[in-house]
């Protein structure tokens, strides 16, 4: 499969349950070797999204394809290349560790010799020990969702689905799968992730926002944050106010598009470099440095959280606008 | 349970559901059967023995045959119930006063059908001989075959239908299944689900939540019990000849005992799946030693024991007497005792093993 | 991916799983055992026909020679114990506690009844609560005052140049032959019925419980991921429950064979050949009531609720060609019938195959319905 299509692409994908409308007609695209993040609150048809892409659930209407096959027709032949982990730890309670990872490599068609090598690989990098004769049943649960990803990796697919996999679990597992994440997908696996956590989307490549079956954003972390703000929010300090009024003037003849300012303290200029493309920070710096060394700066990104609350009410208040209007 | 609505349809069924099998399709009584008769002699006399079988309601009209392989057959093949095979030389016999034994074949694969008809073809073919045979043999018979007749009357059941044994014990049956099932199942199930651990952090005592788990199923149960009973009523006729309340009193106690005996089974069940099957265990033998498919007169002594170690078996005999034979607090005492015992010493023993295994 | 090769790896993983899962919950896997045992000596015992010692209340107004004749003959046939009492207001009382179910009353005229040749009429109460009881009291009742008369009329006539043997007594007597069950044992008739059951029973209600189990588990989503078929999983379901069914047959063939000397009259084999046939057939019944349950309680009361109709209407307690006919109807409609025609035509009829040809042709005709149905509806289940 030539490198430049994406490995995931979704057209249209909608679901309807009765009524219910669960997925409305939502297009993107996933590269290969990227970590795409979902996000959306409970019910929004994350899940739903997933499922359909991975061959559990039929699209109503629309269609994927997915590592280069076509969802309605190959879905079959596309399972051989996907790994899967659900919201529920899905491991069988009353098999070992061991078992389990025995269980889901043969249904792979795996030998138990190769399996164990992947075991042995695998275990490490997440941190668990070789004791793997222990019963599911009597793991805590971040143990429980280490074994439940590496049953999900044992046949080295090229793309993993893992659908709320550091849901319920401490702050140092979910540290410890987030750098798993990352590295394999360094190692050129395409990871889609979905997730409640909104810090753990900065570690996306791109990020989804599904707000009652419609994908609202789509775009880099960055970008979504800089649409939401409408630009940089850069603060400039500087113990002389002459100085911040110096640099906001240089700013502003320098080219950057500036939003209207605040000087909310003697110390601090609020501007915000409103730009079509990312500001070069570095560029940036040396500039206000060539003023005076003693300037500082920080930017000032909402969070995700900020950004992904923000975009859904302006989501519902627009389609509520519509509604309205239709009436 | 309110939310489990299949389930609650499910256990409403029921009664309807006996009410229909046990009212009308099964009967032990042999009505019309169908049978062969191989007639070797073709004499009037023959002729008229087999008139004479035909009468009995048992039996339908015969079908003819032409040897004995065919009778075989009829019985093997066609699992006939009974044939008939009358001998060539049954006339002459009678005639020369002597006895003329006449083939009564019964298809032992169906026992007990097969063991009524041979007493009715029997009896009518030794009666056969006292009205049909000409006059001066009948003074012979006079002498020589018994002239003892009984004249039987039916309590409890005139019309000696086999409804009314069954359908009056059906009730426990369908509570026994109910109430066992559902214990021992609900416990285990709330453990799995972790809602359990949240009862125990209320200020209830264990015996409380257990208890308080078995009320609304006492409520269900009831229900189905008045349904089936009403309905036995307005379809059968079976009125129940004691008194009512009695009835619903015994109903009452017996469906908490048997909860709470279901329950002190279950703690030792670590998932639904080993609850079900426990209760499974433990009903098949409610169901069927304690008298309400069989009377329990005849059981040797350690079924007899194990059978009264079962709560079902006090409500089967509390049931039977108070619909059927209008038995009064008297009769029925010790079933009530028993069972009030029952569910003191199962919800002390459910609480005392519970209580352990939650730590 | 779905070579031959594949595929076989994937059920033998499939299979694997299952039997290590089901060694471990020795729990259910020593009920599964105990409950074929339980039920066939439940029912050896609990059912019989006949009875022993039943108390028989007898009020004897005659007190003579000859009444006290008949109650020492009664007793003696060991059928019946003779508990006398004083006046007939006492039956009600011990019929009502159960103490009796049979009062046998005596006239007080009895002998002259008999020195004058007349007939001889004697009362007999039966407790009708239990109708098999009753009439089976009255047959042997009947029977034995019949035959002690015959014997005392006997006695009685003077002997003529007629000089009269028993087999010239005259009239019409009555010869019975049992077929297929000679001794009309209870174990005999119940043990092929039992077998049917058994099968029903784990086949069915375990299946259905299992995937209802492993569906809420989540576990069963997480399969259907992989490149696993939906039929592989079903496959994978019932084979081993299958197999552990089959087992417990051939267990209570034996127990019932060694323990309680029933054998089959026919070939064991061929039962042992037939049987894989309905267990799949309710292995598939099974797996349609797991996926319309809800929970593991729902498949519960739904499994039973098809097992109790069944049990009633195949001819398993209660004789099917006695009932109306749109129970009968029904009644050929439900595979369990067919199946205890088989097991009852080899048990006790020993019949061969040719003679059961259509009993197994229909369980086939079933076999196929049911899979099918069952197959369709395992995709739905995620």
């Amino acid at each position: 499969m030539p490198s430049d299509t994406p490995i995931i692409l979704v057209e249209n994908l909608t679901r309807r349950f009765g009524t219910f409308t669960a997925v409305d007609r939502v297009s993107f695209q996933v590269e290969r070797g990227e970590i795409f993040g979902f996000l959306g609150a409970n019910g929004s048809g994350k899940s739903t999204i997933i499922r359909m892409l991975c061959g559990l659930l039929a699209p109503t209407e629309g269609n994927a394809r997915v590592a280069g096959l076509d969802l309605r027709t190959q879905a079959d032949r596309i399972r051989s290349h996907i790994g899967y982990m659900s919201q529920k730890v899905s491991l069988y309670a009353n098999l070992t560790v061991r078992e389990n990872l025995l269980f889901f490599g043969g249904l792979y068609s795996l030998q138990p010799q190769g399996i164990l090598t992947r075991q042995g690989l695998l275990f490490p990098r997440l941190g668990l020990s070789s004791q793997d004769r222990v019963l599911v049943r009597a793991l805590p649960i971040g143990l429980k969702q280490r074994v439940a990803l590496i049953c999900a990796l044992l046949h080295d697919p090229e793309i993993v689905f893992l659908d709320e996999p550091t849901a319920g679990v401490d702050v140092i597992n979910r540290r410890v799968f987030w750098e798993l994440i990352r590295e394999l997908a360094a190692e050129g696996k395409t990871l889609f992730v979905t997730t409640h956590y909104l810090d753990e989307m900065d570690y996306a490549h791109h990020v989804g926002f599904i707000d009652r079956g419609k994908l609202i954003g789509f775009d880099s972390p960055l970008g979504l944050k800089l649409a939401f703000a409408g630009g940089y929010p850069v603060r400039l300090y500087h113990d002389d106010p002459h100085v911040l009024a110096q640099a906001e003037q240089w700013v502003r003849s320098a080219g950057y598009t500036v939003v209207p300012s605040r000087q909310d303290s003697g110390t601090a200029t609020q501007l915000l470099l409103a730009d079509g493309s990312p500001v070069r920070l570095d560029r940036l710096r040396r500039d206000l440095h060539a003023i005076d060394p003693t300037l500082d700066f920080t930017v000032e990104l909402p969070s995700m959280e900020d950004v992904f609350a923000g975009m859904i009410n302006q989501h519902r208040d627009k389609s509520k606008a519509h509604e309205l209007s239709a009436e | 349970m309110r939310h489990d609505r299949g389930l609650l349809a499910a256990i409403l069924i029921q009664p309807i559901l006996y009410l229909v099998l046990f009212g009308l399709a099964i009967t032990n009584e042999v009505n019309n059967a169908a049978w062969v008769v191989y007639d070797q002699s073709r004499t009037e006399l023959s002729r008229q023995l087999i008139t004479e079988l035909t009468s009995l309601t048992a039996l339908q009209e015969p079908q003819f045959v032409f040897s004995e392989q065919e009778v075989i057959d009829f019985l093997r093949r066609r699992d006939g119930l009974a044939g008939v095979i009358i001998p060539w030389n049954f006339a002459d016999r009678l005639g020369r006063g002597q006895a003329a034994p006449i083939q009564i074949l019964l298809n032992g694969a169906k026992t007990s059908s097969a063991l009524r008809l041979g007493n009715y073809v029997s009896q009518a073919a030794t009666a056969f001989s006292l009205t049909s045979l000409p006059t001066r043999d009948r003074e012979e018979q006079q002498f020589t075959t018994p002239r003892v007749s009984i004249e039987k009357r039916y309590w409890y059941n005139p019309g000696l239908q086999d409804r009314f044994g069954l359908l009056s014990t059906m009730p426990a049956n369908m509570l026994t299944q109910i109430c066992l099932m559902i214990a021992a199942v609900s416990l285990v199930a709330e453990r799995e689900r972790g809602t359990f651990e949240q009862l125990l952090a209320t200020p209830l005592s264990l015996a409380e939540i257990m208890v308080g788990k078995m009320i609304p199923y006492v409520g269900v149960g009831l229900l189905a019990m008045s349904m089936m009973m009403i309905g036995s009523y307005f379809f059968y006729g079976i009125a129940v000849k004691g008194s009512l309340l009695l009835l619903l009193l015994v109903a009452l106690i017996f469906m908490f005992a048997t909860m709470a005996f279901g329950i002190f089974f279950s703690a030792w069940a670590q998932n639904v799946q080993q609850a079900i099957s426990l209760g499974f265990f433990i009903m098949f033998p409610s169901v069927i030693i304690t008298g309400i498919l069989v009377p329990t007169d005849n059981y040797p002594l350690v079924i007899d024991a194990l059978s009264r170690c079962l709560p079902a078996r006090y409500f089967a005999h509390a049931l039977r007497a108070i619909t059927l034979k209008g038995a009064g607090f008297a009769e029925v005492g010790t079933d009530l005792l028993f069972l009030s015992g029952f569910f003191v010493f199962s919800l002390i023993a459910a609480v005392r093993v519970t209580k352990p295994k939650l730590g | 991916m779905n070579s031959l090769q594949n595929k076989l790896n994937r059920l033998r993983t499939l299979l694997w799983r299952e039997f290590v899962e089901l060694r471990r919950d020795r729990f259910t896997l020593t009920i599964l055992v105990l409950i074929p045992v339980l039920q066939i000596t439940l029912l050896a015992y609990a059912i019989t026909t006949d009875f022993d010692h039943l108390p028989l209340c007898v009020l004897d107004r005659a007190h003579t020679r000859e009444s006290r004749q008949l109650l020492d003959h009664i007793a003696a046939t060991g059928y019946f114990t003779v508990v006398p009492l004083q006046d007939l207001s006492e039956t009600s009382p011990l019929f009502g506690r159960e103490q009796c179910r049979a009062a046998l009353l005596i006239p007080a005229d009895l002998g002259e009844l008999i020195a004058n040749r007349k007939e001889v009429r004697l009362g007999l109460l039966l407790d009708a609560s239990d109708t098999t009881l009753a009439t089976s009291t009255e047959g042997f009742l009947t029977a034995i005052t019949q035959a002690f008369y015959a014997q005392t009329r006997l006695e009685r006539t003077p002997l003529t140049d007629r000089n009269l043997q028993p087999e010239e007594r005259g009239g019409v007597a009555p010869v019975r032959r049992v077929l297929f069950n000679p001794t009309l044992s209870g174990t005999a008739y119940t043990l092929p019925g039992l077998l049917g059951m058994i099968c029903l029973f784990l086949t069915v209600l375990i299946t259905a419980l299992t995937l209802v189990r492993e569906r809420d588990a989540g576990t069963l989503e997480q399969l259907l991921v992989t490149p696993v078929t939906s039929t592989e999983v079903v496959l994978g379901k019932i084979l081993p429950f299958g197999v552990v069914a089959m087992g417990a047959v051939v267990f209570c063939v034996l127990v019932g064979w060694l323990i309680f000397g029933v054998r089959p009259a026919g070939s064991v084999f061929l039962l042992f050949a037939i049987t894989p046939i309905f267990l799949l057939i309710g292995l598939s019944q099974g797996l349609l009531i797991s996926s319309l349950a809800h929970s593991a309680m729902d498949a519960l009361e739904r499994s039973v609720l098809t097992m109790v109709p069944q049990m009633m209407l195949s001819d398993f307690l209660f004789p099917l060609a006695l009932m109306a006919l749109p129970f009968r109807i029904i009644g050929e409609a439900i595979p369990l019938t067919h199946y205890l025609r088989i097991t009852r035509g080899i048990y006790l009829k020993g019949q061969n195959f040719s003679e059961l040809q259509s009993e197994i042709a229909i369980l086939c005709l079933f076999l196929v319905l049911f899979v099918t149905g069952a197959a369709r509806t395992i995709k739905k289940q995620a």
